[in-house]
C-alpha cells in the first residue's frame, strides 16, 4: 500500500509536469523535460538532506531551508554573478561555509531549538545582505532578485539540468552507501561513538555531501522551503525509518513534491508563473507547524 | 585487566588503577563528581590525558571495530527524537543477525518488543534494549552508566543477575549508580569519586568506612533476614 | 574573402527577413505601445498580464514582464518576441532555443526609446522614420512646457515609499530638459533618501504617479494625474506631456 503511494507520488507530479496541456513534443523536450529533471533533483535533494539535518543534528525541524544552508548558497551565487564567476561555484563555497557555521554551532549550543534559532538568523542575514548585494550591483532588477529568494523553477538548459540531476543522483547514491552511519548519530553521539563510528567526523562529511546538490540547485533556482522539513517526516510517517530506506524514499517523495508544486505554480494562475517556493510554503507551512507542535509540545 | 594511570580529563584528577579479569566495579560518588565522565574515558570516547589500558592494549590507539569489542558502554541518556523499532535499532548499531538479536531480546523478557517502537518504551524498557545492545556485542569490558536509574524494583534483581553472569564469563563490569544498596550487594571493587579526586579503591567495606568523606553522610551496613541493607546513619 | 562574402550573405538574408514579421508577442507595455503607436497592432499577438488598454482587447496574454510563460509564447508560434532587459536573460535564451526570434531593448534615455520606435517601425511597418518624427513631435510638445519650467530645478518623484526618483538621463527628465528645466539628479531611475532630497534644493518636486503628499509637505510639489501615459517609455509619453502641461502650467 505505502508502495503504491510513493510510486504515485513520484508519477502523478512527473507526468503532470511533463505533459498537462499535451504541449508538442519539441516543448516537453526543450522546455518541460529541463524543469522536471530541476524540481524533481532540487526537490529530491532538498528532503535527502533534511533528512541527513533532522537526523544529525537530532532536529526535527532542520533542513537546508531553517538552517541556512540554502541562503548560504544563494548568497554565493548572488556574489559570483556580481562579480562574473560562474554561479555554481559561488553557490558551493556560500553553502559549505553555512554547513561550517551549522557544524560549529552545533557544538557550541547542541540544544535543537538554539541550532534552529542560529539557523533562522543566518537565513534572515544571508537574504538581506542578498537584496543589499542587488542595491549596489543592479546586475538584476529588485524584482528578478526576489523571485530569487522566493525560489523560482527558470527555464535552463537541458544539459544543465542532466548535470544538476546526476549530482543529486551520485550524491543520494553516496548518502545511502552511509546512511548506517545517519541511524547511528541521530541515536546519539555516544551510541554512534561506541557502535564504532566516529560522530563528528560522519557528522560534517554527511552534512557536506548532502549540501552539494543542494547549493548547486540553488545557484540556478533560488531558494525553497518547507519541502525539506515536511518530506522525511512524512516518509518516517509511511514507515521508511533507517536510513538505507528514508534517504531514496525521501528523494522520490520530495522529487515528486516540488514538481507537484512547479507545475500548480504554472497552473494556478496561467499563464503568470508563480516563483515554486510559494507554492511548497502555502502547503509546507501548516504542515511544518503540526511538525513543531507534536515535537516541542508533545515531547513531555 | 583494565589498567589506568594518571587519567585526567575536565573534572577528574590524575587517576590510576587497575582491575582484573572478571570483577565487577561500582562507581561511586556525588552528582558532579565525575562518574559519567570517567565511565566515558574508559571507553575512549573523550580524548583524555593518561593512560586506559584493557588487557595491555591502549583504547584511544584502537581501530574503531576492535575498540568497540574491547569496552563498550551503555549511556544514560535516551531521547530519540526519531522513530526506530527496537529490532531496527539493535541490527543498525550491532549488525547482528536475526536470530541472535532474537536470543537476546529473549533473555531479557522483552521478545515482544522486537518490532515496537524505541521512542514508546518506557525508561526501563529503554534501558533494557541498550543493554541488549552491550550484549550483543559482548566487549571486554562492559560501562553501565545509571543502568537501574529508571527501573522498578521488579526489573533491578534481573540486572544484577544479568551483570553476574557477565562477570562469571570473564568480563569486567564498571558500574555507576546512586542506589548503593544494589551496588554493595553486586560489587567486588569500588570507586569512590570526590570531585574528581579519587579517595576510594577498595572493597564494600571500604566503602562504607569512607562513605562520610565521599557522600558526605555515614554509612553502614544492617542484616536482617540474612540480607544486608545499608542505611545512612 | 569567401568568408565575408557568406557572412554579408548571410546578413543581407536576415536584414529581408526583418520585413515580414507579423506575429509578434510584446514582452512590455511600453512596446506594445510603440508597436501600437508605429500601426502595427494587427501584427500584435500576445502581449503581458499588466496590459490593459485599447491595443490589448482580444490579444492573448503570456505572463509578467520578469517571469513570462515562455510555453504559452511558443504555443502562438510568433515570428517575432521583443522584450526590454527588465525580462531574465535566461528566458530570452530559453525562447531562443526553442527556435524564436528574440530582440530585447533597452527602454531607460529618450534615445532609447527614439531608436526603439524606429526600429520596430522599420521591422513592423516599412517606416523607419517613425522614431525621428515622434522626437520631432516631443520636442513640439514641450515647447508650452517651457514658460513654465524654465529655469527651474526639478525632481521627478515616481513613488514617495521608497522615494523612487527618475534623475537627468531618463527619457522623463530628458523631456523636461528639453523645457529648459534643471533636473536633479545626474542619474537614470534610482531610490534616494529624503535628506539627500532636501540637498538637491528643488524648485519643483513633480509628482508622477501616486504618492504621499503628507511626505513630500516641504516642497513645492506639481501633481501629474493621471501618470500612466507619461510612465511608459514610448510614445504613450505625448499624451503624458499634455497632462504635464495642464499640471504644471495650469488650465
Amino acid at each position: 500500500m505505502r508502495k503504491v503511494a510513493v510510486v504515485l507520488a513520484v508519477f502523478i507530479p512527473s507526468l503532470l509536469l511533463l505533459f498537462w496541456g499535451f504541449p508538442p513534443t519539441n516543448i516537453v523536450l526543450e522546455l518541460r523535460l529541463p524543469e522536471l529533471l530541476l524540481s524533481f533533483g532540487f526537490g529530491g535533494s532538498l528532503s535527502a538532506a533534511g533528512g541527513v539535518f533532522q537526523g544529525t543534528l537530532k532536529n526535527p525541524l532542520a533542513e537546508p531551508y531553517t538552517l541556512g544552508t540554502a541562503a548560504g548558497a544563494a548568497l554565493g551565487a548572488a556574489v559570483a554573478s556580481v562579480f562574473r564567476f560562474p554561479v555554481e561555484w559561488g553557490a558551493l563555497v556560500g553553502g559549505l561555509l553555512s554547513v561550517f557555521f551549522i557544524v560549529l554551532s552545533f557544538r557550541v549550543f547542541s540544544d535543537p531549538l538554539s541550532v534552529l534559532l542560529f539557523g533562522v538568523g543566518l537565513t534572515a542575514f544571508f537574504s538581506a545582505s542578498i537584496l543589499f548585494l542587488y542595491a549596489l550591483f543592479p546586475v538584476y532588477t529588485l524584482q528578478e532578485a526576489l523571485l530569487f529568494t522566493l525560489g523560482y523553477i527558470m527555464p535552463v538548459k537541458i544539459s544543465l539540468s542532466l548535470f544538476l540531476f546526476v549530482v543529486s543522483l551520485v550524491s543520494l547514491a553516496l548518502l545511502i552507501f552511509r546512511s548506517r552511519n545517519l541511524d547511528l548519530i541521530s541515536l546519539g553521539d555516544e551510541t554512534a561513538f561506541f557502535s564504532g563510528v566516529d560522530p563528528k567526523r560522519e557528522r560534517f562529511l554527511l552534512f557536506l555531501i548532502s549540501s552539494v546538490p543542494v547549493s548547486l540547485f540553488v545557484a540556478y533556482c533560488g531558494v525553497i522551503g518547507f519541502v525539506g522539513i515536511v518530506v522525511p517526516h512524512a516518509v518516517r510517517f509511511l514507515g521508511y525509518r533507517t536510513g538505507k530506506l528514508l534517504l531514496p524514499v525521501s528523494f522520490l517523495v520530495g522529487g515528486g513534491a516540488l514538481s507537484l508544486s512547479q507545475w500548480l505554480a504554472r497552473t494556478l494562475l496561467y499563464p503568470t508563473v508563480l516563483p515554486a517556493g510559494v507554492i511548497t510554503a502555502l502547503l509546507g507551512v501548516p504542515l511544518f507547524l503540526y511538525i513543531l507542535w507534536r515535537y516541542t509540545g508533545g515531547r513531555g | 585487566m583494565v589498567e589506568v594511570r594518571e587519567l585526567s580529563l575536565r573534572v577528574l584528577k590524575n587517576i590510576s588503577f587497575t582491575v582484573p579479569e572478571g570483577s565487577v566495579v561500582g562507581v561511586v560518588g556525588k552528582n558532579g563528581a565525575g562518574k559519567t565522565t570517567l565511565l566515558k574515558c574508559l571507553g575512549g570516547f573523550y580524548s583524555y590525558s593518561g593512560s586506559v589500558k584493557v588487557n595491555g592494549r591502549e583504547i584511544r590507539e584502537l581501530p574503531p571495530e576492535e575498540r568497540i569489542k574491547a569496552v563498550n558502554y551503555l549511556p544514560q541518556d535516551f531521547y530519540h527524537p526519531f522513530p526506530f523499532t527496537v529490532y531496527e535499532f539493535l541490527s543498525s548499531t550491532t549488525g547482528k543477525r536475526d536470530e541472535e538479536i532474537e536470543e537476546v531480546l529473549c533473555r531479557l523478557g522483552i521478545s515482544a518488543f522486537k518490532n515496537r517502537l524505541l521512542n514508546g518504551l518506557s525508561g526501563g524498557e529503554k534501558v533494557k534494549v541498550h543493554l541488549s545492545r552491550l550484549l550483543l556485542i559482548d566487549p571486554e569490558v562492559y560501562l553501565l552508566d545509571e543502568p537501574v536509574a529508571y527501573l522498578d524494583v521488579s526489573v533491578v534483581p534481573l540486572i544484577g543477575e544479568l551483570v553476574r553472569e557477565i562477570s562469571k564469563r570473564g568480563k569486567t563490569v564498571f558500574i555507576t549508580s546512586h542506589d548503593v544498596n544494589f551496588l554493595y550487594e553486586l560489587c567486588q571493587l569500588f570507586l569512590g569519586l570526590k570531585e574528581g579526586e579519587l579517595r576510594l579503591f577498595g572493597s564494600g567495606g571500604e566503602l562504607l568506612e569512607k562513605s562520610r568523606e565521599i557522600f558526605g553522610v555515614e554509612l553502614k551496613a544492617f542484616e536482617c533476614n540474612g540480607e544486608i541493607f545499608i542505611k545512612t546513619v | 574573402m569567401k568568408r565575408v562574402l557568406f557572412v554579408f550573405f548571410w546578413v543581407v538574408l536576415f536584414g529581408l527577413n526583418g520585413f515580414c514579421f507579423d506575429r509578434v508577442v510584446s514582452l512590455s507595455p511600453a512596446l506594445t505601445d510603440i508597436i501600437a503607436y508605429v500601426g502595427a497592432e494587427k501584427k500584435l499577438i500576445g502581449v503581458t498580464v499588466f496590459c490593459s488598454g485599447e491595443v490589448c482587447r482580444g490579444k492573448e496574454k503570456v505572463g509578467g514582464i520578469v517571469n513570462p510563460n515562455v510555453e504559452k509564447i511558443y504555443s502562438l508560434h510568433p515570428d517575432l518576441v521583443i522584450a526590454t532587459t527588465l525580462t531574465p536573460k535566461r528566458d530570452v535564451e530559453a525562447l531562443k532555443r526553442l527556435g524564436l526570434k528574440v530582440l530585447v531593448f533597452r527602454l531607460v534615455s529618450l534615445e532609447d526609446v527614439v531608436d526603439a520606435t524606429g526600429r520596430l517601425g522599420e521591422l513592423l511597418g516599412g517606416d523607419g522614420a517613425k522614431g525621428r518624427k515622434l522626437l520631432r513631435r516631443i520636442r513640439r510638445a514641450v515647447l508650452p512646457l517651457s514658460r513654465c519650467l524654465k529655469g527651474k530645478r526639478v525632481v521627478i518623484v515616481i513613488s514617495s515609499r521608497p522615494l523612487y526618483v527618475a534623475g537627468s538621463k531618463s527619457y522623463l527628465g530628458e523631456i523636461l530638459k528639453l523645457a529648459g528645466a534643471e533636473v536633479v539628479p545626474d542619474t537614470t531611475f534610482s531610490v534616494i533618501s529624503y535628506e539627500s532630497l532636501v540637498e538637491l534644493r528643488p524648485d519643483t518636486v513633480l509628482l508622477v504617479g501616486n504618492g504621499n503628499l503628507y511626505l513630500l509637505a516641504r516642497f513645492h510639489v506639481v501633481r501629474v494625474k493621471p501618470a500612466d501615459e507619461l510612465l511608459h517609455p514610448s510614445p504613450q509619453v505625448l499624451k503624458g506631456i499634455g497632462e504635464l502641461r495642464r499640471a504644471v502650467c495650469g488650465k
